[in-house]
C-alpha cells in the first residue's frame, strides 16, 4: 500500500512538472511577467503570509478555547520570558511586530503601481483603448504582485479582525 | 473610547476577498488574453506579409479623350508590387478601320502600395483610331515584388462594349470573358 501510493505521488509530481515546463513554453512574455511579479512579491511577503497564518492559528485557539502555542507568539513578537503576559496581550503585541514587514511590502507595492501608471501616461487619459489592453511587461509584473498584494491584505485583515475579537470576544475571561 | 485601528469581522474579510479576487482575476486574465491575442495578430501579419500576392484588376476602362485605356489595379497583399512596364496588342474588330498593332515594353514604373488600388494608365498607340465595338486588347502590365528578382506579367483582356466604347467604366466581372477554356465545337467567338 506505501509502495503504491509513493508511486501514485511520484506520478502526480512528475505530472505537475510537465504541465508547468509545458505552461512555461508555452506562456506570452506578459504571462512569464505575471509569474514574475507574483514569486518575487510572494517572497518579499513571505514573512507576512507565515506570520499571520501562525498568528491567526493562535487566535483562533485562544478564541476556541484551547491551549495556544505560546513559544512561537513569543518568539513572533520578539518578547522573552514573558509569562505573566496574557495570551491577548501577546497577540497584540506579535500583531505590531508585523506591521513594519507589511509597511515595507506596501511601499514597495505602491512604487511598483506609480511606475506602472506612470508607463499607462504614455496614452491619452481618456484612451480607453490604451489603458485598458496593457502592452508593458512591467503592468503584468504589477498585476503578479496585485495576487500577492491581496493575499497579504486578506490574510493581515482576518488576523487583526480575529486580535480584535479577543479583546471584547467572551473568552477573555476564561482564558486571562 | 478612541476607535481601534484595524478591527472588522473575519466574515467581511472573507467576503471582500472573495469580490477582489473575482475583480483581480478578470483584470490578470484580460491581460493574459490580450498578449496572445497581440501574439497571434502579429503571427497571422508575419504569414501574410510573407506572401507576395499578385496585383487584380478590378475594372477598365477606355478613356477615349486622352487615348488610354486605364486599369484599376488592386494589390490585396501585405508587400509593395512594382509596375515596371506595359505591352499592349490590338485585334481590331469587324467594324474597326484601325490595323492591328502591339506595343512592347514602355516604362511604366508605378509602385502599388500594400492593401491599395491604384489608376494605372496604358497609351494606346498615339494617332491610332478610336476603338469601336468588338475591339480587343491584350494589355500586360509586368511587375515585381520584393522577395524575388525575377518578373511576372499580368495580362488584361479588354472586348470593347458599347457601353465601354462610350467610356464607362467596366468592373472586371462585367467584362467579356475571353480567358475560358474553349469547349471543342465551339466557334472562334463563342462564349458568352
Amino acid at each position: 500500500m506505501r509502495i503504491f501510493l509513493g508511486f501514485l505521488w511520484g506520478v502526480l509530481l512528475a505530472l505537475a512538472i510537465w504541465g508547468l515546463a509545458v505552461g512555461l513554453l508555452l506562456a506570452t512574455p506578459h504571462e512569464l511577467a505575471v509569474l514574475l511579479g507574483f514569486a518575487g512579491f510572494m517572497l518579499l511577503a513571505s514573512r507576512l503570509v507565515w506570520g499571520y497564518g501562525e498568528l491567526g492559528a493562535f487566535a483562533g485557539a485562544l478564541q476556541a478555547g484551547q491551549n495556544p502555542d505560546r513559544e512561537a507568539a513569543e518568539a513572533g513578537a520578539g518578547v522573552h520570558d514573558a509569562q505573566e503576559l496574557a495570551a491577548e496581550v501577546l497577540a497584540g503585541l506579535w500583531l505590531a511586530a508585523l506591521e513594519p514587514f507589511r509597511y515595507a511590502f506596501i511601499a514597495a507595492y505602491v512604487l511598483l503601481f506609480l511606475i506602472t501608471l506612470a508607463t499607462k501616461l504614455a496614452y491619452p487619459v481618456l484612451s480607453v483603448w490604451g489603458w485598458f489592453t496593457g502592452t508593458s511587461l512591467i503592468e503584468g509584473v504589477f498585476w503578479g504582485a496585485s495576487i500577492a498584494a491581496l493575499i497579504v491584505w486578506a490574510l493581515s485583515a482576518a488576523a487583526a479582525a480575529q486580535v480584535a475579537s479577543l479583546r471584547r470576544g467572551p473568552s477573555r475571561v476564561s482564558a486571562g | 473610547m478612541k476607535k481601534q485601528y484595524r478591527t472588522g469581522s473575519v466574515q467581511s474579510v472573507v467576503l471582500w476577498t472573495l469580490v477582489l479576487a473575482l475583480l483581480l482575476g478578470f483584470a490578470v486574465g484580460s491581460y493574459s488574453a490580450a498578449s496572445r491575442a497581440r501574439a497571434a495578430v502579429a503571427a497571422a501579419e508575419n504569414l501574410a506579409t510573407g506572401i507576395p500576392p499578385s496585383p487584380v484588376v478590378t475594372s477598365a476602362r477606355y478613356d477615349k479623350a486622352g487615348g488610354a485605356l486605364v486599369l484599376k489595379v488592386l494589390n490585396p497583399g501585405l508587400v509593395p508590387l512594382r509596375l515596371i512596364d506595359q505591352s499592349l496588342v490590338f485585334k481590331p474588330g469587324a467594324g474597326s478601320e484601325q490595323e492591328a498593332y502591339a506595343l512592347a515594353a514602355l516604362p511604366l514604373g508605378v509602385e502599388v502600395p500594400p492593401l491599395a488600388e491604384l489608376e494605372v494608365r496604358l497609351k494606346l498607340k498615339s494617332d491610332s483610331e478610336d476603338l469601336v465595338v468588338g475591339d480587343v486588347l491584350a494589355a500586360s502590365v509586368s511587375y515585381t515584388h520584393p522577395y524575388s528578382n525575377d518578373v511576372y506579367m499580368l495580362t488584361h483582356l479588354f472586348r470593347v462594349t458599347e457601353e465601354s466604347a462610350r467610356g464607362k467604366e467596366v468592373p472586371e466581372p462585367a467584362q467579356p470573358q475571353m480567358n475560358q477554356p474553349k469547349k471543342e465545337g465551339e466557334s472562334k467567338e463563342g462564349g458568352k
